[in-house]
């Protein structure tokens, strides 16, 4: 059962596609990352699934429900947080918090209980009475996922959540996440940070310009720039046949040099390590020190186009 | 209902915001206290804030008889409910007096006065005011050039007379203080209409029986309205549509109508809370009365209400953003407080003007409670607050199919 369906999901601004042709899928329960660069049409889909959008092209069902055909039944089914934050400065986090509650419906004692269960579940219970242009930014985002989380949402949609906070507020966020998961909300995460993505989701997919490049767990994307470690070596230059005889080495796929950095690309980098550093030791280069990676999203990313995540 | 709590944020979010309560409670009460004590001279019957009418130090320094006849036109039955005329000998001490602040306006008939009149010369009074009262300061101003105008109206005709009479023999020059005097009846008749004239310019608006700050109390508290309903209600949807909370509330399960029924009622509070606020208000500090009838001004208060929500939904409607709407709302309220009366009364304006400010939000409105204050029957309000009323729905209709959509 899955709990979104997106299929052939396009939008063009004047001619140009912002999204173009996009199909996704998230599981009931699942935790999903959206990851690409600035630009890369992250928030025009959220915008296009919440209902704020209407796409060029494509179809969206939220709980096996078409949002064209039955709108407000698909808005009961989701919670949406905002890039920027959407709530009311001169608001109190417990007012803004019911604000969105009788928005969502919700009155009376339920609503009041679900206010102080919010307040608790993004660790603000003990600030509720202050007003929220007193919060840091950190604060101020987490009031802002609690306004999304009054009603229960069964998907969640966040759009970069953490955007410039400090750490503390990042981690009490990623572990909110986490603990909603962990009571039944599937969640829609997008992000720019491959590290976010990779601890919190269960499967991701990878965009940019508009296009999906990528989707699976963690492994799959690392399986499409094949399982092999990169050793990473500083040392003082070697002479071409140092390089040879590197290459002679059973195991190693490849060597590269750029300034100051010796690149080895092998399947099982450990195994190659001593043979690699007793030839430099034989042909006198200085080695000063040694870097082994398994290949990241970071890896993913440039493997699949050509360019680094972040600038 | 949502829409009542759509509503109720937004009463809430007025209310939280300082510089806008600023703005729209405390600067109409302040303009009501300047506006309706600085003009209170131009009113027919100035309430006791104002200290009834004002001193006026009268010296004549002539030493010919027209001077006198001039002194007394300040004398007049007419002018008694404006100013108190206090001879003096010498301009030193009419100068003196004002300096003291015994009185703030002075008029001084130079010695020459007569001398020059009789000659055929230009002959001037001369007007001091203390810096504090411009405005009586021009209102003797303009008595003293009626006075002096008519004077060479006469002049022109007669003294070229006079001097015939003389050169042909059929006067004496010992005749000619006789021939004076006769000028002099003329000249106090002429001068009495003058100021008979400027006390009818004065006193014919804005009503009878409606003080100053009666006036300006409804004047304000109309157009107060409007700035209230333009700035923090309907304005406040095309705020929240760029801060992020409309789209967010667009991806609630509340439909668009509640949202923007929200608005309306958010915006028709807000017109509520600022009207009775500058009633209550200014009743009680000012003593203002708003008239006998609490049923018209219930109604008045709604139908008032109602348009200035109609007309701020509209505006909201038809701005791109938040500061055109600002724009489009400033421009708006001061066309139709200046030409509607709210900022100087009608009387001061030209005909055109009078038949126009009748078609304005604040016209309509300000001669609406000034009725009230008069104690017309609550049938002298019907018609204002039917139009009142249509053109607020009709308004808000129109801006809110446009804001929905
Ligand atoms: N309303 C709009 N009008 C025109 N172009 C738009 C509009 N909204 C988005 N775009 C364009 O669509 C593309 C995708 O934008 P989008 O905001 O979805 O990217 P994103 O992945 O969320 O980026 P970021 O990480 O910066 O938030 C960008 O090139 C953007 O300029
Ligand atoms: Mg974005």
């Amino acid at each position: 059962m899955s709990i979104l369906e997106v299929k052939g999901l396009t939008k063009s601004y004047d001619g140009h596609p912002a999204v173009a042709g996009i199909d996704l899928e998230i599981k009931d329960g699942e935790v999903f990352g959206l990851l690409g660069p600035n630009g890369a049409g992250k928030s025009t889909t959220i915008s296009m699934i919440s209902g704020l959008v209407k796409p060029s092209a494509g179809s969206i069902r939220i709980g096996g429900v078409d949002i064209f055909q039955d709108p407000l039944a698909s808005r009961r089914l989701i919670g949406v947080v905002p890039q920027d934050i959407a709530l009311y400065p001169t608001l109190t986090a417990r007012e803004n918090l019911a604000f969105w509650g009788h928005m969502y419906g919700q009155s009376g004692a339920d609503l009041r209980k679900r206010v102080d269960e919010v307040l608790e579940l993004v660790g603000l219970a003990d600030r509720a009475n202050q007003r929220i242009d007193k919060y840091s930014g950190g604060m101020k985002r987490r009031i802002n996922i609690g306004a999304g989380l009054m009603h229960r949402p069964k998907l969640l949609l966040m759009d970069e959540p953490t955007v410039g906070i400090d750490p503390q507020s990042r981690n009490h966020i990623l572990d909110t996440v986490k603990e909603l998961n962990r009571q039944g909300t599937s969640v829609l995460y997008t992000s720019h940070y491959m590290e976010e993505v990779e601890v919190l989701c269960d499967r991701i997919a990878i965009m940019d310009l508009g296009q999906v490049m990528a989707c699976g767990s963690l492994n799959e994307l690392r399986l499409l720039v094949g399982d092999k470690d990169v050793i990473t070596i500083q040392a003082n230059v070697p002479e071409a046949k140092t390089m040879d005889d590197l290459r002679a080495i059973p195991g190693v796929d490849g060597v590269s040099k750029d300034d100051g950095h010796l690149r080895v690309v092998a399947p099982y980098g450990r195994k190659v390590l001593g043979d690699i550093v007793t030839r430099l030791a034989a042909d006198g280069v200085k080695v000063r020190s040694i870097d082994i990676k398994e290949p990241d999203l970071e890896g993913v990313f440039l493997h699949l186009t050509g360019k680094a995540l972040r600038d | 209902m949502r829409f009542i709590e759509l509503a109720k944020k937004d009463v809430l979010l007025m209310l939280r915001d300082r510089k806008a309560l600023m703005i729209v409670v405390v600067m109409p009460f302040i303009l009501t206290a300047i506006l309706g004590g600085a003009l209170g001279g131009m009113f027919r019957e100035p309430t006791s804030a104002i200290g009834g009418g004002f001193n006026l130090m009268v010296a004549n320094e002539d030493k010919g008889e027209i001077g006198g006849h001039v002194a007394e036109v300040f004398q007049a039955d007419n002018l008694k409910k404006l100013l108190t005329p206090k001879p003096v000998a010498t301009r030193d001490e009419a100068l003196a007096a004002i300096d003291r602040k015994e009185a703030q306006v002075a008029v001084i008939i130079p010695a020459d006065f007569s001398e020059r009149v009789l000659k055929g010369e230009p002959a001037a009074i001369e007007v001091y005011q203390h810096p504090d009262s411009p405005l009586r300061g021009s209102i003797v101003q303009s008595i003293a050039t009626a006075v002096t105008d008519n004077l060479s109206a006469i002049q022109t005709a007669t003294t070229t007379g006079v001097e015939l009479w003389v050169k042909g023999g059929f006067l004496r020059p010992q005749d000619l203080a006789a021939a004076a005097n006769a000028l002099a009846g003329q000249l106090q008749a002429v001068g009495a209409q003058a100021g008979l004239q400027q006390v009818k310019y004065e006193a014919i608006e804005p009503r009878k029986g409606v003080s100053a700050f009666q006036y300006y109390a409804a004047a304000m508290a109309v157009m107060f309205c409007l700035f209230a309903t333009t700035s923090s209600g309907a304005k406040s949807f095309l705020l929240e549509r760029e801060d992020g909370t409309l789209p967010r509330l667009l991806t609630t399960p509340t439909p668009r109508w509640q949202i923007v029924g929200g608005k309306l009622v958010g915006t028709f509070m807000t017109a509520l809370i600022e009207m009775v606020t500058m009633i209550v208000a200014t009743a009680l500090v000012f003593r203002v009365s708003w008239g006998h009838s609490p049923l018209a001004l219930a109604i008045m208060i709604l139908a008032v209400s109602v348009s200035s929500s109609g007309i701020a939904v509209f505006i909201a409607a038809i701005s791109k953003n938040s500061k055109v709407a600002d724009l489009v709302s400033m421009i708006f309220i001061q066309m139709s407080a200046l030409i509607g009366g709210s900022m100087v009364p009608l009387s001061v304006l030209p005909e055109g003007a009078k038949k126009v400010s009748l078609f304005t939000f604040n016209g309509i409105a300000n001669n609406a409670f000034v009725s009230i204050m008069e104690g017309q029957p609550l049938s002298a309000i019907v018609a204002p607050a039917l139009i009142l009323v249509a053109a607020g729905l009709a308004l808000a209709l129109i801006g809110s199919r446009r804001l929905a959509a």
